[in-house]
């Protein structure tokens, strides 16, 4: 008890010099949010950022590279994760999709993800067996193999995963639309899936470029966390990786978007949706950009649990949404906030999107409550500490992913604390200049979802998008 | 991956459920099958649809078993020892973090953990009377029922508990499965006095407003409508039907007609009748201190919760077959076959739990398993084969599945019966049994990391009610299952010659293949027989 009072009264001086008002309800949490035990930078130029905690016997490694689908060139789309599944087709010494044998065999999991403007890869272990992702990490990471069979086998599977996970499924081919519709910049707008016909046209030597060009130890930096001692782990990482020689860092893509001045529409028909919905949106800040901040707290007022306002208004109060969600997808560079309605029989989408827009223009023209913002400031920190979210300080995944990320695009593991004190200090004023700056009638693209029923077996195997 | 957006997750495939995996009337059963993609929404959510726009590889590749000339990017140095994996040090033993056990006087059972990792706490109760416990003419009534106490209080409106949920930074979410119904409650540790109040209200003094219980029936019909356009659902619809027959785990949903007659008066009597604390058992995991903490809940959950008595459930006999029958659902136009063959297996109290665990593991619990590695890996018929079952109160089905090509339905399925024979057969191997075990040992470690993790574990003992050791002993009785009592196992559990097989495809495309499996069944979308072609195995019950 003693303890923790002053612990209290210590939170509470630092968080008055740091100028953040809390409630004196709210929880208190030891900062930094993830100690870094140590942040080091081997001879070629793989950053590594170490963070011990003995509280449970497990430890998980995040390696973030800086590629993703806005680093593609035209014609090449969807190249970005194609190269990710031949990270699991073998090494060196490491066979092929024996990485998820290893792991799991060890009693882990792992996976790994491709994204707009970054890919990761990680592996989550009992403590014990951390080595055992060090070894696969850098044997993939100096010696992938790269042959014929195995490319043409990925573009297969490739094309079987856009079939069953995306054209097979309700509103997702309107979604991937949605998102080309909604950026100008082409780095930004094409689908991380990319196209058919721009995976078939590249080769084994598109492969080996993009792995010399970004698969390099000075474009990428890895995290480690959980239980483990972190001088030896400093010594297993050098012996891994310190070999690995160093390429130069590939340029950034330019991701630029114009200022956007008429609405964007389209409709999509949809064979597998049953109800009508549409998507949607407006360009937004880039993550850790000044305005980022007030539009993650809009985001928590317009849509973060069943009391936010799209919920109230439209599945609760007026009745025409089944499902009425927001969100921004968070990217260095311009980011998306994205919503998406599934309506109700009886209703035309242009009723609803009246609604959408009512409640728009309601966060642009009144201040929201001391009240909202607080609830919305605790919907911000429960993102943090809860079990369920991908960033939840809980799992040691979570934070490793979160170190490398920070690093790798902005210099610096500690920038979590900062990034939460700046959502701490969102006002009202901030919440309303930032509704007003970036949810504009000339700003909006929306793209209507059509259901049509399915057709009899032949042409129910066509793709089922008409867009072009 | 910015903290404004850390609600939503990005990995389709987790090990640790971020909520606890509990096996809902309307969730794909999720017993034993750890290191799968799980689809646990009632309704399928913004978060996996956004999901999709960063692409995610959830799982590795059909593969050729050709082992290809290879030729490396970079000419490998001559590090020579990278040859092997490491060795690695041994397990650092695992230890369950001290948990406080004791009971109210009206009955309540509590278990309280104290974690100030983080600044968070998380509340879950469970009330040993799930859907099992409805009446054949109000189905649904259970899970309608948990979901629906958040809906209004007879002091706050269901906005009100919105409100007041969001603003502790809280969540709080009622559900039923066929057992046990579950609360699940979390928020800011600073507000914990607030959670208490409010996990109380909705549990004790639910008020199930009529325009309330209007709006959930009309929108939960309108889910189950689509509902039915999806193959998974309409597979498990049709395997648990036969399965179980008029046993009550033998329905996965209510149809549109049930959910229709459910009245006000339903949830309130179910409410009144089930919702008993001597029945009940309460796990608080977090930041807290423990004398304020046993202080609320005597406040809040002790003094005005009144015990009561609950009937013993007594369940009808499930159906007994003799042979193999295929029920096959017809999808026209569908590109896949969604395949699922099994039978009712084991309760959690089963002896054979632990043998069967690790059986089930080497046969199809995850990538580096056999179905895995013969129908995706070897035959590249599928984007992933697995089996699994789902120990209950009552023994729950064992299955093995796939969703594989259409014209690869037949050969797959010949692929099926071969493992699972084998698996009644032959012993597995030294190296299968060891990874199974590892793989099970560091999935159950890997999986107290979190508070929710944790409290579903500790939960699990009490309403299953296990012996009291249970999560000290359970990596010791894993390890100690034998080559023979695994195949012990699978001849008794894994029920080879009377098998139910069900099939979701293209009935015009796969039938007459299927025929030559074993006499065929033929079923609509709408879950109705159609003609009569193929006869059924015997049924005695």
């Amino acid at each position: 008890m003693k303890t923790k009072n002053k612990k209290r009264s210590f939170l509470v001086s630092l968080i008055l010099s740091l100028g953040v008002v809390m409630s004196a309800n709210a929880a208190d949490w030891k900062k930094p949010l993830i100690p870094v035990t140590e942040d080091f930078t081997l001879p070629n130029g793989l950053r590594v950022v170490l963070s011990e905690d003995h509280s449970v016997p497990v430890a998980a490694l995040a390696i973030v590279y800086d590629v993703g689908s806005r680093n593609e060139e035209k014609g090449r789309s969807g190249f970005a994760h194609l190269f990710e599944h031949m990270m699991f087709e073998g090494s060196e010494n490491v066979g092929k999709t024996e990485h998820f044998s290893y792991v799991e065999s060890a009693g882990g999991s792992l996976n790994a993800s491709t994204h707009n403007d970054f890919t990761n890869y990680y592996e989550k272990l009992p403590s014990n067996q951390i080595e055992l992702a060090l070894w696969l990490e850098s044997d993939r990471m100096r010696s992938l193999k790269v042959t014929e069979e195995n490319f043409k086998n990925q573009l297969e599977t490739v094309k079987e995963e856009k079939r069953s996970r995306i054209d097979n499924q309700p509103y997702t081919p309107a979604a991937l639309r949605f998102e080309e519709l909604l950026f100008d910049n082409w780095s930004n707008a094409h689908p991380v899936i990319g196209s058919f016909e721009d995976l078939e046209a590249s080769s084994v030597e598109d492969v080996r470029k993009f792995f010399k060009t970004y698969y390099a130890p000075d474009n990428a930096v890895m995290a480690i966390v959980g239980d483990f001692d972190a001088k030896q782990m400093h010594g297993l990482v050098e012996k891994y990786f310190a070999s690995i020689p160093k390429q130069s860092r590939p340029p950034l893509p330019s991701v630029d978007e114009p200022l956007q001045t008429k609405p964007k529409y389209e409709k999509v028909e949809d064979h597998h949706a049953q109800l009508p919905a549409f998507w949607f949106g407006w360009k937004g800040p880039g993550r850790r950009e000044p305005d980022s901040y007030a539009m993650g707290i809009l985001e928590k007022i317009l849509s973060s649990g069943d009391s936010s306002r799209l919920y109230q208004r439209m599945v609760k109060g007026d009745q025409v949404a089944l499902r009425a969600d927001a969100g921004l997808d968070e990217r260095r560079g311009p980011s998306a906030f994205e919503g998406f309605v599934i309506y109700k029989p009886g209703h035309s989408a242009e009723q609803v999107r009246d609604i959408v827009w009512e409640e728009i223009d309601k966060v642009k023209k009144e201040p929201v409550s001391e009240k909202e913002i607080e609830k919305a400031k605790n919907q911000i920190l429960r993102g943090l500490f809860a079990a369920g979210s991908s960033s939840s300080l809980q799992r040691c995944l979570g934070r490793a992913e979160m170190l490398a990320e920070y690093t790798l695009f902005f210099g610096d593991p500690k920038l979590v604390d900062a990034d939460l004190d700046a959502y701490l200090k969102v006002t009202a004023e901030d919440v309303k200049r930032v509704a007003n700056k970036y949810f504009t009638r000339e700003g909006i693209t929306v793209v209507d979802v059509q259901p049509v029923p399915a057709k009899a077996e032949a042409e129910a195997e066509a793709p089922v998008l008409q867009h072009k | 991956m910015g903290i404004a957006e850390a609600a939503k997750p990005r990995q389709s495939t987790t090990i640790n459920a971020p909520e606890p995996v509990w096996s809902h009337p309307y969730r794909r059963s999720t017993a034993g099958s750890v290191g799968r993609v799980e689809s646990v929404s009632v309704f399928f959510s913004l978060i996996v649809l956004l999901g999709v726009l960063t692409f995610i590889m959830t799982a590795i590749t059909p593969a050729e078993a050709v082992e290809a000339k290879s030729e490396n990017i970079k000419a490998a140095t001559a590090e020579s020892w990278r040859k092997t994996p490491p060795t690695l040090p041994v397990p650092r033993p695992f230890k369950l973090p001290a948990f406080t056990t004791y009971k109210l006087a009206n009955g309540l059972t509590v278990q309280l953990v104290e974690d100030h990792r983080v600044p968070f706490i998380t509340v879950n109760l469970g009330i040993k009377a799930g859907s099992s416990r409805e009446r054949d003419e109000v189905r649904g009534l259970a899970a309608i029922t948990a979901d629906m106490i958040t809906e209004g209080t007879a002091k706050r409106s269901s906005k009100q508990i919105a409100e007041e949920v969001d603003f502790i930074g809280g969540g709080l979410k009622g559900g039923a499965d066929l057992d046990f119904t579950l609360i699940v409650g979390s928020s800011l540790s600073g507000y914990a006095e607030r959670l208490l109040d409010v996990v109380s209200d909705v549990v004790l003094n639910p008020s199930f407003p009529e325009d309330e219980l209007k709006l959930k029936k009309t929108n939960l019909i309108q889910e189950l409508v689509m509902k039915r356009s999806q193959p998974d659902f309409l597979q498990d619809e049709r395997f648990m039907n036969v399965l179980f027959g008029q046993h009550p785990y033998g329905v996965i949903a209510p149809s549109p007609e049930n959910v229709e007659k459910i009245t006000r008066k339903d949830l309130q009597d179910f409410h009144k009748t089930y919702f008993v604390p001597n029945e009940s058992v309460l796990v608080v995991v977090g930041d807290f201190q423990p004398d304020k903490m046993k202080a609320l809940i005597e406040k809040d959950l002790g003094a005005n919760w009144q015990s009561g008595q609950l009937a013993q459930l007594k369940y009808p006999a499930v159906p007994q077959y003799h042979g193999r029958r295929i029920y096959l659902v017809d999808r026209p136009g569908s590109v896949q076959s969604s395949i699922k063959l099994g039978n009712v297996a084991i309760s959690k109290s089963d002896s054979d739990y632990f043998p069967l665990l690790v059986g089930n593991q080497v046969l199809g619990g995850a990538a580096h398993s056999r179905l895995f590695l013969n129908i995706r890996e070897q035959k590249g018929y599928t984007y992933g084969a697995y089996s699994s079952f789902a120990a209950r109160k009552e023994p729950g089905p064992f299955a093995a599945e796939a969703e594989v090509r259409t014209e690869v339905t037949g050969s797959s399925l010949q692929e099926f019966l071969y493992e699972l024979d084998r698996m009644r057969n032959l012993k597995v191997t030294d190296k299968e049994i060891q990874d199974a075990k590892r793989y099970l040992a560091g999935s159950f470690a890997l999986g107290l990391e979190t508070q929710a993790g944790l409290a579903q574990r500790l939960l699990e003992v009490q309403l299953y009610e296990l012996p009291k050791d249970y999560l000290e002993t359970y990596t010791d009785k894993l390890m100690a299952v034998s080559l023979d009592d695994v195949r012990k196992a699978a001849r008794k559990d894994i029920d080879f010659e009377n098998m139910a097989i069900v099939v979701v495809g293209d009935g015009k495309k796969i039938k007459k293949e299927l025929e030559y499996f074993a006499p065929v069944e033929l079923f609509d979308t709408a879950g109705k027989p159609v003609g009569n072609d193929g006869a059924a195995g015997k049924k005695s019950s």
